[in-house]
This record gives C-alpha cells, structure tokens and sequence, in this order.
C-alpha cells in the first residue's frame, strides 16, 4: 500500500498495520502518550527517545517526560487536566 | 480482565466518529486490535482514519461491546457508532493515523502490553475517527478491547 511503502521494519515493535492479511508497517508505541506511530523513511517527522523511560516518543509535543502510567493516574486524581 | 468486540459503521464523513469504546470509573479499557474494511461497491476511493482520545462523550447509537468468551461478564466500558453529535475530542492526543483504500481491508493489532489505555474516568474514552476521504463510502470497523 503506497502510504506504508517507506516503513521502517524495528526490532521490537509494539504493533503492526496489516492490509488485506499482509502486514506493511510495524507501529513503535510512545512512551509519554500512549500513541501508536510508523516511522516512514522520509516523511521528515521528528521522533525521540526517553532516556528516563528508555523508549520511543513520538514527537516534540511529547518531548518532557510524563511517564504514561503516571499521566493515566494523574488524569484519574484530577491533578491533570484532561 | 475480559476481551470484547465492538462494531459500527457508517457513511464516512470527513471529522465524523465512525465507533467509540467509553471508559467507566472502575475499568481501564485497553484497545489491542482495529479493523476496518468497506460493505460499498469496490471503488479506488480512499480514506483516513485518527484513533483520537475525547474527554466527554456525544449523542450516538449505542452498541453492547461482546465478549469474545461468552461466559465473562458483561463489559462495564460502553461503545457508540452514528454520531449525531460528537464527542469532545482531545486536540493533539490522537494515539494511531491510518490509511485506507476502500478496496482492501486495514487491521492495525497492538503486541501484548502495548494496547491504547484510555482513563478510568466517566465519559472518557477514544474515537475512531474518519479525518477525510475522498469520496464518500460505508465503512465497517470492529474494535477489540480488553477490560
């Protein structure tokens, strides 16, 4: 499929996009924001990596470090707004 | 926990939710599988889909989530498709983008431990969301989760 022709296979992916049973992308998950995301060569968008949490970001907007599972139980107090 | 299957599908309009599965303030569901294909006469048409989240529901037709094992209980999360008025999406918190040719069938599936978790909070939860398309078509989608 022509939008995944320039994915990038990873090494350990956490998840996949399949089209018509053929998988064509591997997805790398965010560890701030939860999201999933490909890495298409080229495509110019910038991705990072967490040395706190030792993973993948998938962008500047994710660029401080929240730990998910703190924001989910920061969400479930109140103490972020959602 | 539990596994349940949801599923909706409309005529695609661009900014229009196709399905949604909705938190409770006692479960955190976990979406782990996606798909979505078309009922329509094949056609190269196309469209794109954002797995966004939403902090409060809309007004949709409301679907009971099964479970994949019919002697768990019933799914405490709940899921709507049709939406006449839709749900408060969270700008910036869209968590999948996907693409589809209306001839083929699209499934995005997450390894275990990497599912999307949407909040144990009331009226929380994550819309399939139909971003544009080409020229309009019914697409079919089922979202699996885990509660």
């Amino acid at each position: 499929m022509g939008v995944y022709e320039n994915a990038q296979s990873l090494r350990r992916p956490s998840g996949a996009i399949i089209v018509d049973g053929i998988q064509v992308a591997d997805t790398a998950q965010c560890v701030h924001c939860n999201g999933h995301f490909t890495m298409i060569r080229g495509s110019g968008a910038v991705r990072g990596w967490c040395p706190s949490c030792g993973g993948m970001i998938c962008g500047p907007k994710c660029a401080v470090c929240v730990p998910f599972e703190k924001k989910l139980d920061m969400w479930e107090n109140g103490q972020l707004k959602r | 926990m539990a596994n349940y299957s949801t599923r909706g599908s409309m005529a695609l309009i661009a900014a229009d939710t196709v399905l949604s599965v909705i938190a409770a303030t006692t479960v955190r569901p976990k979406v782990f599988d996606i798909l979505i294909s078309s009922p329509s006469t094949p056609n190269d048409y196309s469209a794109h889909f954002f797995l966004q989240r939403f902090s409060a529901d809309g007004t949709g037709s409301a679907v009971t989530p099964q479970p994949l094992d019919f002697n768990e209980r019933a799914a405490v999360a709940t899921s709507k498709h049709t939406y006449t008025a839709e749900p408060t999406l969270t700008a910036n918190e869209i968590l999948l983008d996907m693409a589809m040719n209306q001839r083929a069938t699209v499934r995005w599936v997450a390894v275990p431990g990497r599912e999307l978790v949407i909040p144990a909070l009331a009226g929380d939860g994550l819309s399939l969301l139909c971003n544009a398309v080409s020229t309009q078509f019914t697409a079919a989608a089922t979202i699996f989760f885990e509660e």
